[in-house]
């Protein structure tokens, strides 16, 4: 009896594993999520509280999305885009990491120049816009201007206080096995510091996303998602315009979901840093 | 200052000597705060010494300075007749708290120490695998560090000091945060290691029982007179300490001593 209800579960389990492969839980209700916003935004549409040329239907959008791929507008503004993001980040990592450790090896500097980027870290991308515009012009420089100059104090701070809090018995134990120098920091503070400084690229990458965007409506170039908005909103066309919110939202998706969580979980895991103490 | 003496006529070689060992730390509001003063130890090869003490007795600030993690003190230590002078994987630390590397594998844990030795991969991928079964933890190699029990991981930090190949082995009071079964198991395998190896081990604790146990010698301190209370020699073999009538005599006398603030 009693092996045959466990039998019973396990069956159950079983074919819930299945059922929990195919359909995963997230996937489900996630498509429930969208689904449920599209008959909303369509019933407003419906409803004719604005008017059509100002809130057009999701199939009207679904249409201008399929005409603006068709047509390379929004391939070739996303691929410029994410060009110009790659390198910005590129470049804030870049120089975040080696300000970063030069704040580490000057303590005064370092104590200096946390406060300094505290403040210009939490300062507005798009205030940087005019002084990007004066000091360097309408191209592709002066957006990569305010790019870095939104996530690079992010990337700095992270590198600062991660390679700080490194527990200072790691320091002691790997001094003690004979580690100094380069091999201390390369394979001690480094390897220790991580989980912070994925959380500060995490920051950075959303705060340069942000920037990118604002600079691009702003900066006119010619190319990029930015700028196709900024068309939209010139011919009235709304269509375009949320044909490309739902683009860079979708971006902004992808990259969090698929790249940090999947950086952030590997890390966590392997560091245990999602268990709680049970002994 | 006081002239050293031998404690007792020494038989052997003394491996480890303090003389006149003390340790100020300066305060801020410029009054000196004495931790140790005229500290004596000879310590011959091969040798278990515990160092008993109630908290803030300066006994693990002794470990440190044997260490070498800090390098202002007054007197000398003298490891093989040479002053002890900064870090150095000679005279290897275990913390009572885990040091392991959350970021790597037991294995990996163990094979860090060789790879800062320079050990070539090939021999010390060997080596690691050859500690890690030493201490019993060959199924656990590709563990990270969260999925191991507390006893486990000091296990793994064992592995990894023994790997040095230590002249001495620095213990700060290694088994402090583990259940008592555990502990019992990790002192008949640290003892079995001992006899393997007959390194020279400083343990220091808090707790008499793992003092005795353990102990060549027991070696009190009081945090009243900065220093050395008492030393006693234990000539019962450990494997008999367990249930030996005499033990216990020796555990009230030291119980005694640690609580009385004379």
């Amino acid at each position: 009896m009693e092996t045959q209800i466990k039998s019973n579960s396990k069956k159950v389990s079983l074919s819930h594993k299945i059922v929990n492969k195919i359909i995963n839980k997230d996937t489900l209700s996630l498509v429930i999520f969208i689904g449920v916003f599209l008959a909303v935004w369509q019933l407003v549409y419906m409803s004719e509280f604005f008017p059509k040329i100002s809130l057009p239907s999701p199939l009207a959008v679904g249409q201008t999305i399929i005409e603006l791929v068709l047509d390379f507008t929004l391939v070739k503004g996303t691929a410029f885009t994410l060009w110009r993001l790659f390198l910005g980040f590129l470049i804030s990592l870049t120089l975040g990491l080696i300000i970063g450790l030069f704040m580490i090896k000057f303590q005064q500097f370092g104590k200096t120049m946390s406060s300094f980027a505290v403040g210009l870290q939490s300062f507005p991308s798009i205030a940087w816009i005019p002084f990007a515009i004066l000091l360097i012009g309408f191209n592709d420089s002066g957006i990569l201007f305010v790019v870095v100059m939104s996530c690079v104090f992010s990337v700095m701070l992270s590198t600062y206080s991660g390679l700080r809090n490194v527990p200072p018995i790691y320091i002691r134990a790997a001094r003690n096995m004979g580690a100094k120098g380069f091999t201390l920091f390369r394979y001690v503070l480094i390897p220790a510091a991580t989980p912070t400084l994925i959380m500060g690229m995490r920051q950075a990458w959303s705060f340069a996303w942000h920037a990118l965007i604002g600079a691009e409506m702003l900066i006119t170039t010619l190319v990029g998602l930015g700028y196709i908005l900024s068309v939209g909103r010139e011919f009235s066309n709304m269509s375009q315009i949320i044909a490309t919110m739902i683009v860079i939202f979708t971006i902004g998706l992808i990259f969090d979901r698929v790249v940090f969580i999947k950086i952030e979980e590997k890390i966590r895991d392997r560091w245990g840093l999602d268990q709680q103490k049970i002994d | 200052m006081m002239k050293f003496k031998y404690q007792s006529s020494p038989p052997q070689k003394v491996f480890l000597s303090l003389k006149n060992v003390s340790k100020k730390y300066a305060q801020q509001n410029s009054e000196s705060n004495t931790v140790l003063e005229n500290i004596n130890i000879q310590i011959l090869d091969g040798e278990i010494i515990t160092i008993l003490g109630k908290s803030g007795c300066g006994k693990s600030t002794l470990l440190n300075l044997i260490a070498g993690f800090e390098n202002s003190f007054g007197g000398e230590i003298l490891l093989n007749e040479k002053p002890v002078k900064d870090i150095s994987p000679e005279r290897i630390m275990m913390f009572q708290e885990s040091a392991l590397f959350p970021w790597l594998t037991a294995f990996q844990n163990v094979e860090f120490a060789l790879k800062i030795a320079k050990v070539p991969k090939n021999q010390r991928e060997k080596q690691a695998k050859n500690y890690l079964k030493i201490v019993g933890l060959s199924d656990y190699s590709n563990s990270y560090i969260h999925q191991l029990s507390g006893g486990m991981k000091q296990r793994v930090s064992l592995a990894r000091a023994l790997s040095l190949n230590p002249k001495i082995l620095l213990m700060d009071e290694p088994f402090a945060a583990l259940d008592i079964t555990i502990k019992k198991t990790l002192y008949k395998e640290l003892l079995n290691l001992h006899k393997k190896t007959r390194k020279t081990i400083l343990f220091v604790t808090h707790n008499i029982n793992e003092a005795v146990l353990l102990g060549d010698r027991v070696i009190v301190m009081s945090p009243r007179i900065y220093g050395i209370k008492k030393e006693y020699a234990i000539d019962i073999p450990k494997d008999q300490r367990d249930d030996d009538l005499s033990i216990k005599n020796i555990i009230n006398q030291i119980t005694a001593d640690l609580y009385d603030n004379a």
